[in-house]
């Protein structure tokens, strides 16, 4: 049998198994292993077509290294998957997003004119991709089919238009068969996924078999490979400058912005946990395939004719090294690769214009009213299948009329410049809320023509008489315009000059476009939800109310999806709320429910305006959300005075019920003050008046006896009077009268006078006295006899107050910095602690007081002085005994020495 | 003792892994775009290693490693899942 009829069967019958995979895979029960992330994986190499397969061996024995930036971009991207399409993910995830092109268009505002310029520019830049792949595809036939001697596979550069056609004709019908068979409630297509990573695994053994081949078959092994390689053609000093950077760039972007890429990592996506796999499995699968690449190319330059096509060197290598059975996987590997991008890339586009551009136009035509109109599900279907005919029509038109003589690489990296226009939308979808409708569409539509004038019109309009003018002298003779040099920008490399100024005209439109407006309220409702999609309890905003019955939602929803699917949301729904009725009860949150069920089917923006169709109501106005705002403005001004008037309430209320306690303390204390004094000055005016009147009562006293009345009468009279000059003393200091001036005086000496004249207490008390005093002079502002003052009361009271059988008193005087210090201490009962706080004040006594002398003015006396001379008088706090402390600012000339 | 000084810095690196990993997964891409820009791509050109050109060892070993930290992030940040 000849090679060639051996290939088609192998090809159909390699069809065969797929569409029985994806049979299978599409009845109900799914086997367990199509939702592991292997699998998931293994449908995102689908970003390995026949460029990758054919053409990145043709690339590096053009270029060298080159071929690697085609799979560094999106190793990039899926090794920081965490930032950008984890987000991507959770958003799609959450709004059943369909397509990149709804992805895009719910952003902004779920607008269709967004999603209707995102598709248009998918298609054009579709077309040279899917070229692409017939090209390969054809092309790999006629190199089976060439005589065994001609090897060199030149034919394969242009292929015959015969075979094309038949290629492209079956891949439509292959295509409509797998894609189109339902339309899935989340726009996910199981069993063609399961079909692509069998395709992968395939793509994969195949040319790692055809690598394996050059290195151990062809070559002797890596060292013979290597030493090759020095001498070879391939050049790996290929210059890492622009276009190396370019290239990554270029490549990372492809790989989030491609349609098909779009659909298989984010749309068919199950869990979120398989990109955590693919993140780094995918990278994988990239490195693998490069990696085998470059020996294929050093040896097929090695060992084939001079003048071979180095795309097809992946099949003519093994056919030169006599390996029938290597050249038929390697056949295989490279069909898979071409059907899988097709597929893909053809649903996905399909979607796009079915729900994007067709749909939107059916809307809005007069005699396709939704509710007099035909099943929409069928109508759906329809166009989608028509939509995948037209979609491989113009790339096979594409390859008729496009300058696809150059190296497959090439053509591909006018798709990916084409598909990049859509990344400035998508980034600034993600990362800034400002970005509204116009600034897409104006980003979009310019980068979009600037790619078409400067990059896709040149490729396929070259040749032509008209255009050749153009692109020599510019049009209407303006050089500065000229498609290959834009504003006079010579880089003599068509790719990198196209990219650099339709990204350029792109992100300045989006930024231009989105900040010359302010955004609407849907805008802005949809970029909270879409850059803030991981903030805690982002969800979808939702249509308000209108008057829309269960009935008629129901109606719409079958039209959509299908009776039976739309019956399940229903009731599904109303028994997820405990509602006991068949229909659940319709408010806002159910029709933003069926809102989502429906844009899964028909993007954001149809489903959107079919709701609205029924509903009649538009989502909040602008003048509702800045009545609503303002409503909200002023009830938060409003709580906030109320709030700040209960505060000051409650504080003045505070310092009111404390000034009351201490007004009633203090009368009650002046009360007791009172009692107190008249009690004290009671009982030596007795006396005296008693005495007084036996004095006068009774003549024939004895004079001794009359002796010893008179000095009691004389020393109540001086007690009384020590009372009375107490009292005095008081009011004078509190007055702040004091009868002598400040004056810097030694407090070492009032504290010597105040010891002295305390002796003769101490002794009667049997009072052991501990002294250590300050060495030298010390000089305080003050008034010596009223410190001298000070130190009696603490001293007298320290004498008087004290219960214990073995009575210490301790005197310590000492400099502390600027600050002249007593402490006189005691080992008696000390200061009970409620009475610490109210000890200095005015008309207080100890508890023991009535045992003793004094109206309890002493330390308050005493404190008045003290703080009068700059001063403090405290009680420090001790474990047993009273221990009271003096401390005066000592003047500064005197410190100096003494410190 | 030196080595419970190293046993507590090691238990509080193993407690912010989650977000050493985040800053990780964060800054990964951008490493291996810096190494991969001409002024540090270009160093590797020309010269060979056992046989290998540099700059193919350097590429690929590049890859490698990439792959191998978003394993290591990938393991770190997985949810229960």
């Amino acid at each position: 049998m000849d090679i060639r009829q051996l290939a088609l069967l192998a090809a159909i019958g390699f069809a065969g198994l797929l569409f029985l995979i994806a049979f299978l895979c599409d009845r109900e029960g799914r086997p367990r292993w199509l939702t592991s992330p292997i699998v998931y994986t293994l449908s995102i190499s689908i970003y390995c077509t026949s460029w990758t397969f054919y053409g990145a061996v043709g690339s590096a024995a053009r270029n060298g290294l080159e071929y690697l930036t085609i799979y560094l971009g999106p190793t990039l991207v899926f090794v920081g998957f965490w930032a950008l399409l984890r987000k991507i993910l959770r958003i799609a995830k959450r709004d059943s997003i369909t397509s990149i092109a709804d992805f895009i268009s719910s952003r902004y505002g779920k607008s269709d004119s967004v999603a209707a310029v995102v598709t248009v520019l998918a298609l054009l830049a579709a077309a040279p991709y899917i070229a692409l792949q017939i090209k390969a595809i054809a092309g790999s036939f006629q190199v089976l089919g060439s005589a065994p001697e001609d090897l060199t596979g030149v034919a394969a550069a242009s292929p015959d238009p015969v075979v094309a056609f038949w290629i492209t004709a079956g891949l439509a019908l292959f295509t409509i068969l797998f894609g189109t068979r339902t339309i899935d409630i989340n726009e996910r297509h199981f069993g063609v996924v399961a079909a692509i990573a069998v395709e992968a695994l395939v793509k994969l053994v195949a040319l790692v078999a055809v690598g394996a081949l050059a290195i151990w078959g062809v070559a002797d092994g890596p060292a013979d490979l290597f030493a090759r390689m020095e001498a070879s053609a391939v050049p790996l000093d290929a210059p890492f400058g622009m276009r190396w950077v370019g290239l990554i760039l270029l490549s990372g972007a492809a790989i989030i912005c491609l349609p098909r890429q779009f659909q298989v990592a984010i749309v068919e996506n199950e869990r979120e946990g398989h990109l955590f796999t693919a993140a780094w499995l995918f990278p994988l699968y990239l490195l693998v395939m490069s990696l085998f690449v470059l020996p294929i190319a050093v040896m097929g330059l090695d060992v084939l004719p001079s003048g071979s096509n180095p795309d097809m060197f992946v099949l003519t290598m093994p056919i030169a090294a006599g390996r029938t059975d290597i050249a038929l996987l390697a056949f295989l590997g490279g069909f898979s690769s071409g059907t899988s991008m097709v597929i893909v890339s053809c649903i996905a586009l399909s979607t796009m214009i079915s729900n994007h551009l067709v749909m939107p136009l059916a809307l809005r035509a007069p005699g396709m009213r939704l509710q007099g109109g035909g099943d929409v599900r069928r109508f759906l279907l329809l166009s989608r299948r028509f939509s995948i005919c037209f979609i491989l029509l113009l790339g096979f038109v594409y390859l008729r009329t496009g300058a696809t003589g150059e190296g497959l690489a090439s053509i591909g990296l006018i798709a990916f410049a084409g598909a990049t226009q859509v990344l400035p939308a998508l980034l600034g979808a993600l990362y800034w809320e400002g970005a509204n409708r116009r600034g897409a569409v104006v980003g979009l539509a310019a980068g979009g023509i600037v790619w078409a004038y400067t990059l896709f019109l040149p490729n396929i309009l070259s040749g032509v008489a008209w255009w050749d003018a153009v692109a020599m002298a510019g049009p209407f003779g303006l050089d500065w315009l000229r498609p290959g040099a834009l504003f006079g920008l010579e880089t003599g490399d068509a790719l990198m000059h196209a990219l650099f100024w339709s990204l350029a005209f792109n992100a300045l439109g989006l930024v231009v476009g989105s900040l010359s407006r302010l955004p609407t309220p849907i805008e802005r409702v949809q970029a909270a939800l879409f850059v803030g999609v991981f903030r805690e309890g982002a969800d979808e905003g939702t249509l308000r109310g209108g008057d829309a019955s269960a009935d008629q939602l129901f109606d719409l929803a079958q039209r959509v999806m299908g009776a039976d699917r739309a019956y399940d949301i229903f009731r599904n729904y109303a028994r997820a709320r405990g509602q006991v009725t068949e229909f659940p009860l319709v408010d806002d949150a159910f029709i933003g429910h069926l809102e989502r069920r429906m844009a899964a089917s028909v993007g954001a923006a149809s489903a959107r305006a079919m709701i609205l169709s029924v509903t009649g109501s538009e989502t909040i106005s602008l003048d509702e959300l800045v009545q609503i705002a303002d409503e909200t403005a002023r009830l938060m001004t409003y709580t906030t005075e109320i709030t700040k008037k209960s505060d000051e309430i409650e504080r003045a209320a505070t310092q009111l019920k404390a000034a009351n306690e201490r007004l009633r303390s203090l009368d009650r204390q002046k009360d007791e003050f009172l009692s107190q004094v008249s009690h004290e000055l009671r009982t030596p005016m007795t006396s005296i008046r008693s005495f007084t009147e036996i004095l006068s009562g009774t003549p024939d006293l004895a004079p001794d006896e009359r002796e010893h009345f008179i000095e009691i009468i004389h020393a109540e009279s001086i007690r009384l009077t020590g009372l009375l000059d107490e009292i005095l003393d008081m009011s004078v200091v509190e007055s702040g009268d004091m009868e002598r001036a400040l004056e810097p005086v030694n407090p070492e000496i009032a504290l010597g006078q105040a010891i002295d004249a305390c002796l003769g207490l101490l002794r009667t008390g049997d009072v052991r006295l501990e002294v250590a005093r300050v060495e030298g002079a010390v000089t305080v502002e003050g008034n010596l006899a009223r410190l001298s003052q000070v130190f009696i009361n603490i001293l007298s009271n320290a004498i008087k107050y004290n219960t214990s059988p073995a009575p210490v008193i301790t005197i310590e005087s000492r400099v502390e910095g600027a600050e002249y210090v007593v402490v006189i201490g005691d080992n008696g009962a000390g200061v009970p602690a409620g009475e610490a706080q109210s000890i200095f004040e005015k008309f207080s006594r100890g508890r023991s007081a009535g045992a003793h002398t004094g109206a309890g003015l002493g330390l308050s006396i005493s404190h008045a002085i003290v703080t009068r001379s700059g001063g403090t008088l405290r009680l420090l706090p001790s474990a047993g005994g009273a221990r009271f402390e003096v401390r005066l600012p000592m003047l500064a000339s005197e410190a100096e020495p003494l410190a | 003792m030196w080595w419970r000084r190293w046993r507590g810095c090691w238990a509080m690196m193993r407690d912010e892994r989650p977000r050493r990993a985040r800053d990780l997964a964060l800054i990964l891409p951008f490493i291996g775009m810096a190494a991969l820009m001409p002024p540090l791509v270009g160093l590797f050109v020309g010269s060979t290693i056992a046989g290998v050109p540099l700059i193919l060892a350097y590429l690929f070993g590049l890859w490698l490693a990439l792959i191998l930290a978003a394993l290591m992030v990938a393991w770190r940040l997985k949810g229960p899942d």
